[in-house]
């Protein structure tokens, strides 16, 4: 007993040190500008009185300085931060020049590319054989991006943010500027893995591709049934070897900024690239090494035929929100009913593909009907059976 | 080994019934290992299965133990599936080539006999015949039950491997495996609950389970009563005792602890399936729709930021805002109920400055003025969640997790409190207000609310009157701040920010180097001493 409680104590220790040398290193750089001043209150906010949203103006220092960001001033980003309260202060624009060295060419660092190369990707507002109709709708910078925070290397789920002083100690040999040497290690540290979970990336995408309205008004059907794949799945459970959108959207050799639509043959899911996609072979995580021509045919996210049609129709204004969404809930009892050869051509179904797509809901529909009877059937029997049995009882403790 | 073989002895007819065995081997060994095998395999297999149907809600509550659990459960799957198809093989090699196989084989067979019995059967549930037709050694009820099993094995076991050798198939196969795979899995799962429970576990009489999957007897009485076309003729080749009738006698007295234990045993396992079947039936018709809803911080870091609460609202806020910009307050007074946390919209030089105090500071320690009421206030911290005093404050930016609320204390020298005053005085006027201010016109609503605000003051205490050396109207280091900070309160902070508003330039404001330099030349300017 004393042993065990011992053993106990040692492993809480054990514990208890190893959880001490992860714990959070924050570094607290000199706040230059002063405006943590204010903004270090949680409280400086307000709700705007045109949009109802509220703005929040707190910044955590601490968060700050772990940042990607951590070592730019508050105002190289935010200009014309002259007066108070900052009424003529410009919007952020991510792809202006800062006022730091990128260091391989000693040239001003820019996100000045990367944003051209996302302008005519999909989803940037100058794709040229795109009409882009709504461009509020298209996402910004910041609609996928934050402020990442540097994380240490390992995804070890006790391990609290910051930095490994086990692995730093050894960088510190050499390098005797304690704080650029914790930038230096996380800025490598942070890249090890990605910045966003499966979990994470499958809202991100989804808060819009979910979004029916949204999708219909750029002739696109929302992404209905990626949660019917068994990839969902295992992105549910926290797997972080399942694929998310972007393991076949933007695999190996493809980046996320450069999205093209699926009939491009430059994108990762055109039918010419699909097998590739498949079997990911230069990824971290090989998927389907042995992937078949045929295995990479068929569509991943299937729709119901007739709601294509229908986004069709509203594209072209001849349909209404209103009559789509009604639809869209029926969508599951008009499928089998109203497939026909015409649908074919505006979904974009081949004859075989709407073959098949006929057989697969014939045999849904018949499937639910058998268990329907089978089970329905079993429990009317086993009912009888339990009646009869009851009657039987009452029956003979009245005679006995 | 002939599973109706009788116990005891064999060969010679015996005419003495005492002789003669008073059970049958209802299922041999090699038939009891394989149920054994085909449903400790069912099992896993449905809970294995069933885990990628589980509610997103379910999953996610696995949190880091998920990719674990979810590595395994496939493991599992497929192991519990080998053995299953490998236990189907087998029976198939003891179908055909043992003799006890073959009898089960051909008794297993379906009959013209079991049409009538259905429909015999049926006629006695609906009392139409007094007796149940009398069964041969596996009646229509198992006959299905063992086909369905059959049928089900195959169908499952065929879609199972075209799933698990999903590269060699098109889209199409896998998408009509899948599908059939999980409806396949549903049916043998309601079946399985419904049919052959109800039969060896709930029916009354049977609870907690037959025992012939363990010990594989069958006893004369039971015989007779489920099977007695197998009975009579068992009886008639001299291979059973017939039933004497005195030996059985039912339980008619009142009942025992055990059999109320058993009972409620019962109906709690029937509970049990009943809510398994909902689900199901719920997995069937309506099949949960992708709700965007799974959110759950992955990462160590957002476990460190986001430490509960709704912070879903913000976690797109590019500055990774955490969790403190949610003030949470366990009973919000009326002001709150209103005007919401950040109440202050009006002044548009201001209004972000005030909603910060707002975070810390009741409505009522600027809006009321002391003159106003019969008494005099008394600033007390008071904690946001259990609404306790707080002697002292801890935390910083106003993050204190309590607020500053004025209490009304008597005038007189034992100062007694009179009341919070976040606390409305006619609380009931206000919940009634509303309640009903739907329905009030215009004028209505404003007479209303200028009795609710009729104690506020005309003109809220300003910025100056703390923010001031000069008899601040709160004394800050009074209520609880330390002396630095409240000098640092009364003067740098805030009063020189307001006092020079307009050429205000942030670098130089709040930084104490650039402060000192810059009054030393000012002081230089005026010819003045820097000391």
């Amino acid at each position: 007993m004393k042993n065990h409680l011992s053993r106990c104590v040692c492993l809480f220790l054990m514990i208890w040190m190893v959880s001490t040398l992860n714990a959070p290193s924050f570094i607290y750089a000199a706040d230059e500008e002063a405006c943590s001043v204010c903004h270090k209150y949680p409280g400086l906010s307000r709700i705007d009185t045109q949009t109802g949203k509220s703005r929040l103006f707190y910044v955590s220092q601490d968060i700050y300085t772990n940042s990607v960001h951590g070592k730019i001033l508050c105002r190289n980003c935010h200009l014309n931060l002259d007066v108070i309260p900052h009424t003529d202060a410009k919007k952020v624009d991510c792809s202006t020049k800062c006022h730091i060295k990128e260091p391989s060419t000693d040239k001003e660092f820019s996100h000045g590319g990367i944003y051209a190369e996302f302008n005519v990707s999909i989803h940037g507002l100058y794709t040229p054989e795109m009409t882009k109709k709504c461009t509020e709708d298209l996402p910004q910078c910041t609609d996928c991006h934050v402020n990442a925070v540097y994380q240490p290397v390992s995804d070890l789920t006790t391990m609290k943010a910051g930095i490994s002083e086990d692995a730093l100690r050894r960088c510190l040999g050499c390098h005797e500027n304690k704080e650029w040497t914790n930038r230096f290690y996380q800025h490598f540290a942070h890249r090890m893995h990605r910045s966003k979970t499966a979990l994470q990336t499958v809202k991100l995408c989804l808060d819009c591709h979910k979004d029916d309205k949204k999708m219909a008004r750029h002739g696109l059907t929302a992404t209905s049934n990626y949660k019917d794949t068994f990839h969902w799945k295992g992105v549910l459970y926290g797997d972080p070897n399942m694929p998310d959108c972007l393991s076949c959207h933007a695999p190996v050799g493809f980046t996320v900024h450069s999205m093209k639509t699926g009939s491009d043959p430059a994108s990762s899911v055109s039918k010419n690239n699909l097998q590739k996609t498949c079997a990911n072979l230069n990824g971290t995580q090989v998927c389907h090494p042995k992937a078949t021509e045929k295995f990479a045919t068929g569509k991943i996210h299937p729709t119901g035929s007739g709601f294509e049609k229908q986004v069709t129709e509203n594209v072209e204004g001849e349909a209404t929100l209103n009559e789509m969404e009604s639809l869209q809930q029926e969508r599951r009892f008009r499928d089998l009913s109203s497939i026909t050869a015409e649908d074919a051509d505006i979904s974009k179904l081949n004859a075989q593909e709407l073959f098949q797509r006929k057989v697969y809901i014939i045999v849904k529909y018949v499937y639910t009907l058998l268990i329907t009877v089978v089970i329905g059937g079993m429990l009317a029997h086993q009912v009888l059976d339990f009646i009869r049995i009851l009657i039987n009882k009452s029956r003979n403790n009245h005679l006995g | 080994m002939d599973s109706d073989k009788i116990i005891g002895k064999d060969g010679e007819m015996m005419h003495n019934n005492d002789n003669l065995p008073k059970e049958i081997v209802r299922l041999n060994g090699s038939e009891r290992l394989q149920h054994l095998i085909t449903f400790v395999t069912f099992f896993i297999l449905v809970i294995t299965g069933y885990m990628l149907k589980m509610p997103e809600a379910w999953i996610l509550k696995l949190g880091t133990y998920g990719t674990t659990i979810f590595d395994y459960r496939g493991l599992v799957h497929r192991i519990a599936g080998v053995i299953m198809i490998v236990g189907g093989l087998d029976h198939i090699r003891y179908c055909i080539f043992t003799k006890a196989g073959r009898s089960f084989m051909f008794a297993m067979i379906p009959t013209l006999k079991d049409v009538t019995d259905i429909i015999g059967n049926m006629a006695y549930y609906f009392g139409q015949r007094p007796e149940p037709p009398e069964f041969e050694r596996f009646d229509y009820r198992e006959k299905a039950e063992y086909l369905a099993l059959v049928a089900g094995t195959i169908i499952i076991s065929v879609t199972g491997i075209f799933l698990w050798s999903e590269v060699y198939w098109s889209k199409f196969v896998l998408d009509l495996s899948i599908m059939i795979h999980g409806m396949e899995a549903c049916l043998a799962t309601m079946a399985i609950i419904v049919w052959h429970f109800y039969q060896v576990h709930f029916k009354p009489g049977q609870f907690p389970m037959s025992r012939v999957w363990i010990d594989g007897k069958m006893s004369n009485h039971h015989l007779k009563i489920e099977h007695g076309a197998m009975y009579n003729r068992l009886v008639a080749e001299g291979k059973l005792a017939p039933v004497d009738e005195h030996d059985h006698h039912g339980h008619h007295g009142p009942k025992t602890v055990k059999q109320v234990f058993v009972e409620i045993m019962t109906y709690c396992s029937i509970l049990f399936f009943m809510g398994v079947m909902f689900l199901l039936g719920k997995l069937l018709y309506f099949p949960p729709t992708y709700s965007a809803k799974a959110k759950t911080p992955s990462t160590g870091f957002d476990r460190l930021i986001h430490s509960g609460g709704d912070t879903a609202k913000y976690t797109r806020h590019f500055h990774n805002v955490d969790d403190t910009v949610n003030l949470k307050l366990a009973n919000p007074q009326f002001c709150v109920t209103c005007h919401g946390t950040l109440p202050h919209s009006k002044a548009p030089d201001i209004r972000s400055f005030l909603n910060m105090h707002s975070y810390f500071m009741a409505c009522e320690v600027c809006h009321d003025r002391e003159e106003n009421f019969s008494g005099k206030f008394n600033y007390v911290w008071f904690d946001n969640m259990t609404d306790e005093k707080v002697d002292k404050i801890e935390g910083s930016n106003g993050v204190y997790g309590s607020r500053l609320i004025p209490v009304l204390v008597s005038d007189s020298n034992n100062g007694n409190e009179i009341r919070r005053m976040d606390e409305a005085e006619d609380p009931n006027f206000i919940k009634s207000y509303i309640a009903q201010k739907d329905i009030l016109t215009p004028e209505e609503q404003g007479k209303a609310k200028v009795i609710i605000h009729k104690n506020m003051a005309k003109k809220p205490v300003q910025c100056t009157e703390c923010h001031s050396s000069k008899q601040p109207y709160i004394d800050l280091a009074r209520i609880g701040y330390s002396q630095k900070r409240a000098e640092s309160l009364y003067r740098t902070e805030v009063a020189d920010m307001i006092n020079r508003y307009m050429q205000f330039y942030l670098p130089t404001m709040f930084d104490p180097d650039l402060m000192r330099k810059q009054k030393i030349n000012e002081l230089k300017m005026e010819n003045r001493s820097t000391q």
